[in-house]
């Protein structure tokens, strides 16, 4: 499966430089737009992804620290110094970011957390960097294939999930939810004119799904691969005007890049007078091909196993967004929920309605109010708060909690009568406490 | 780069996409796309700014006019006819200013009407303090020392009985001022959000068609449901304790000294279902039945109605004066927040959802995906 013959490193040095670059422009983007202040700063509690609650979620003034650093490991990526070192601290300190506040989850930035892993691992450094130059030692002209082939695989794998995500009857049948987004678009110029008919969005929805089911596979093939990046581009030039993905488009702009054959590469970095060797250096792992198979066949088994993981959780993940995330279900639902939790004290039967802005910012309280496993999370915070400020005994958590999928009226969501303050287990086993979707469609 | 020549392998996914809605361009109205309604939105928008908006606040401004007026008499010559006719005109123009409050866009948004003439619970110290210093600011932002509530204890709560109150603007002429400088500064920001409304703002308010956050449907979805949010909160809720694990606040209420409270919730209650159903004309609840929306195998605007009824009929059910009766009949004070409650999650997220709006008084802060 994984090849060992040599290729040409040059789209592992052109995938190095733009990754670096975006994620550079990305921190410093984050920053210059105020969300560390929005997203760190306003909030009094942060949401923590499970077996992750001991994170330090930094202050203000830690998170631009952090930020900074993000930044700089970036640039030292994308030119090659320290590469190493410079991986790993930007993995960490990217993931650091991101455990701080689940309510933040982007799937793109699960997507960066991955690649970013895998760059630590690949010699994506041994040509066309700062290391190179200080040491001319380090320089390959060649690397075994399978450092590329990962990588091709990583971003196949994250459309074709997205493509199968998509086969729902929501999405094929309803054109939902972009029969609820475009209609909102129509202010874009010519475009806006194309959004206003009743057929784009299911046009754009089947478009959609069968371009991210094909787009890896015809990237592949050289035959299609013009095509399909103009494909690439166009798609994600449409992500980008028509929703709030930030980086998302660059990103996949740019990695898709990678498909590309290391003579194409090799013209492309001709303009930045980058001379290919003519001698053949192969860079050599010092850890048995054995080993590295084992490696690769795992990460791309946990790869594909994340994304199905829900087939093991009874009813609809769409609904109970139980194995939603880490499974690059993007853009797949408009959801909007409304919950209401009353604190029970079990001695005295005491009872107190909760206003969530008491304690979470409205991003927050958005998000809570549609994902049931951070319903806990909250419900758990309040009864601790209310054991502690409150005097209650071991407080019972319920919640009055409505939700709208897909321009649906909303249905009842969170059993009221659980208690959310000691939910049943669910690391296996499904999520208790939500009532499951019965099946009887639209309306 | 190899070149790729249309040979059928080329055949790609997004040119066939594209290729194929233009052609379909011709080809509209057989789909079912149940945000496309077919419904003219500038009928509710044409019903709501002619038959409530604009003459809701035109009888804001006269009510507003004649309590300055009759605040001016009975700052010049204090009597105990001027102050009786005072607070009839205060009570009038108070009742008034529930029914335009829920307007929180636009004009009123711009010069932030609500927390302008309402912002409760007032602060008597404050008040004082104005009143001894011969100094006040009333364009401060979020200070409780303005508007109708601080009208409710200047002309109530100053002092005990009318003759003490009558009494007390003897002896402070300041308070006079105080007065008027309140009335005449709460008529200023009425007229200018009357004007607003009536030169431009109603052209434009009904030429913003369509489902996006900003446009005027939103605008209605939003206000209503933030204005709806406030009114079970601030003007029962807190009152009767839920925030404060049932232990009611009776002073929160918000006219704690003229006792007007109740009258206000009730008025309040009215306006929002008049908002939702346009009135007797078209409304939002025409808007659903267009969309055809249902909720348990009911018409969604029928049980929407239903539940307005039911909860201005359980806050009908409540005594007057508010501030004694949540302690004297805290029952049926947690009745009426409750039937208020069960209101929220039909209008906020049942009819956004149908009829495809956002709610856009939560942003992201970020991106999406």
């Amino acid at each position: 499966m994984f090849r060992t013959e040599p290729t040409g490193i040059e789209p592992l040095v052109v995938f190095r430089v733009l990754f670096g670059t975006l994620m550079a422009v990305g921190a410093i983007r984050f920053m210059a737009n105020g969300w560390i202040e929005r997203l760190y700063g306003e909030p009094v509690l942060f949401f923590y992804y499970p077996g992750f609650s001991w994170i330090p979620v930094p202050d203000v003034s830690g998170m631009y620290l952090l930020y900074t650093v993000i930044a700089l490991s970036a640039v030292a990526i994308a030119f090659g110094w320290h590469y190493r070192v410079s991986t790993i601290i930007f993995f960490i300190t990217f993931s650091w970011s991101e455990l701080s506040d689940l309510t933040n989850y982007l799937n793109h930035y699960w997507l960066v957390i991955y690649l970013a892993f895998l760059l630590i691992w690949l010699p994506a450094h041994r040509a066309f960097s700062i290391d190179v130059r200080r040491n001319p030692n380090l320089a390959v002209s060649h690397v075994p294939r399978w450092c590329i082939d990962i990588l091709k695989i990583q971003i196949g794998l994250v459309y074709f999930f997205a493509g199968l995500a998509k086969l729902n009857a929501d999405w094929l049948f309803h054109a939902m939810p972009l029969a609820i987004w475009l209609p909102e678009k129509t202010g874009i110029p010519i475009l806006g004119l194309v959004f206003e008919l009743k057929w784009t969005p299911h046009i754009l929805s089947w478009g959609g799904a069968m371009y991210d089911l094909s787009i890896p596979f015809l990237l592949l093939f050289w035959r299609t691969r013009s095509m399909a990046y103009l494909g690439v581009i166009g798609f994600h030039l449409l992500t980008h005007v028509l929703f709030n993905i930030g980086q998302f488009p660059a990103i996949m702009i740019t990695t898709t890049l990678i498909f590309f054959s290391p003579e194409w590469h090799q013209r492309l970095l001709s303009f930045f007078k980058y001379n290919p060797k003519n001698h053949n250096y192969i860079y050599k792992p010092n850890v048995r091909f054995s080993f590295i198979s084992l490696a690769l066949s795992f990460w791309i088994l946990v790869q594909v196993f994340m994304p199905l993981r829900h087939l093991a959780y009874p009813g609809n993940v769409l609904w109970n967004e139980h194995g939603y995330r880490f499974s690059w279900r993007v853009m797949l639902v408009e959801k909007n929920g409304w919950i209401r939790f009353t604190v029970i004290d079990r001695a005295t039967g005491r009872k107190a309605e909760v206003i969530n802005s008491t304690y979470l910012t409205d991003f927050q309280e958005k998000q809570m109010a549609i994902q049931p496993d951070l319903i806990v999370q909250f419900a758990q915070f309040l009864g601790q708060t209310y054991r502690e400020n409150y005097a209650f005994t071991d407080p019972i958590v319920r919640a009055d909690s409505h939700v709208a999928l897909n321009g649906r009226v909303s249905r009842r969501f969170i059993n009221p009568d659980a208690d959310l303050n000691h939910p049943p287990p669910h690391w296996t086993g499904p999520y208790r406490w939500v009532i499951p979707w019965d099946n009887s469609d639209r309306p | 780069m190899h070149v790729c020549k249309f040979n059928g392998k080329c055949t790609f996914p997004l040119i066939a996409m594209l290729l194929f809605s233009l052609t379909s361009c011709t080809d509209q109205g057989t789909a079912d796309n149940p945000c496309q309604i077919d419904y003219e939105q500038v009928e509710i928008y044409r019903q709501l700014a002619d038959a409530f908006i604009i003459p809701g606040y035109t009888i804001l401004n006269e009510r507003l006019e004649k309590l300055h007026t009759a605040a001016e008499a009975f700052s010049t010559a204090p009597s105990v006819q001027a102050l009786d006719l005072l607070k009839s005109e205060f009570e009038s123009a108070w009742i008034q200013w529930q029914y335009v409050a829920q307007f929180n866009f636009g004009p009123a948004e711009q010069v932030s009407l609500r927390g302008s003439l309402n912002p409760f619970p007032t602060q008597p110290a404050l008040i004082h303090q104005h009143i001894e210093n011969g100094f006040w600011n009333l364009d401060a932002p979020m200070t409780y020392d303005k508007g109708y509530p601080a009208l409710d204890y200047l002309l109530y709560g100053i002092a005990g009985s009318p003759e003490e109150v009558l009494g007390y603007f003897v002896q402070h002429p300041q308070a006079g001022i105080f007065l008027t400088d309140n009335t005449n500064w709460m008529l200023e920001k009425a007229e200018f959000v009357l004007q607003e409304w009536q030169s431009t703002y109603r052209d434009a308010f009904l030429s913003n068609t369509g489902t996006a956050a900003g446009t005027s449907l939103s605008l209605i979805v939003n206000s209503l449901n933030e204005h709806y949010e406030l009114i079970k909160r601030e003007k029962l809720g807190i009152p009767i304790g839920i925030q404060t694990l049932g232990i009611p606040n009776p002073d929160r209420v918000e006219a704690p000294f003229s006792g007007l409270s109740l009258l206000l919730l009730q008025s309040a209650l009215e306006a929002s279902e008049a908002y939702f159903r346009g009135l007797t004309g078209q409304g939002l609840d025409d808007y659903l039945d267009a969309a055809e929306a249902q909720k348990n195998e009911e018409l969604l605007s029928v049980v929407i109605k239903r539940q307005f009824q039911k909860a201005r009929q359980a806050a009908g059910n409540l005594q007057a004066p508010l501030r004694e009766s949540i302690l004297e009949y805290p029952e049926d004070a947690l009745a009426a927040y409750e039937e208020m409650t069960a209101l929220i999650p039909l209008i906020k997220t049942d009819m956004p959802s149908v009829l495809c709006v956002s709610i856009t008084y939560i942003d992201n802060p970020s991106d999406s995906d």
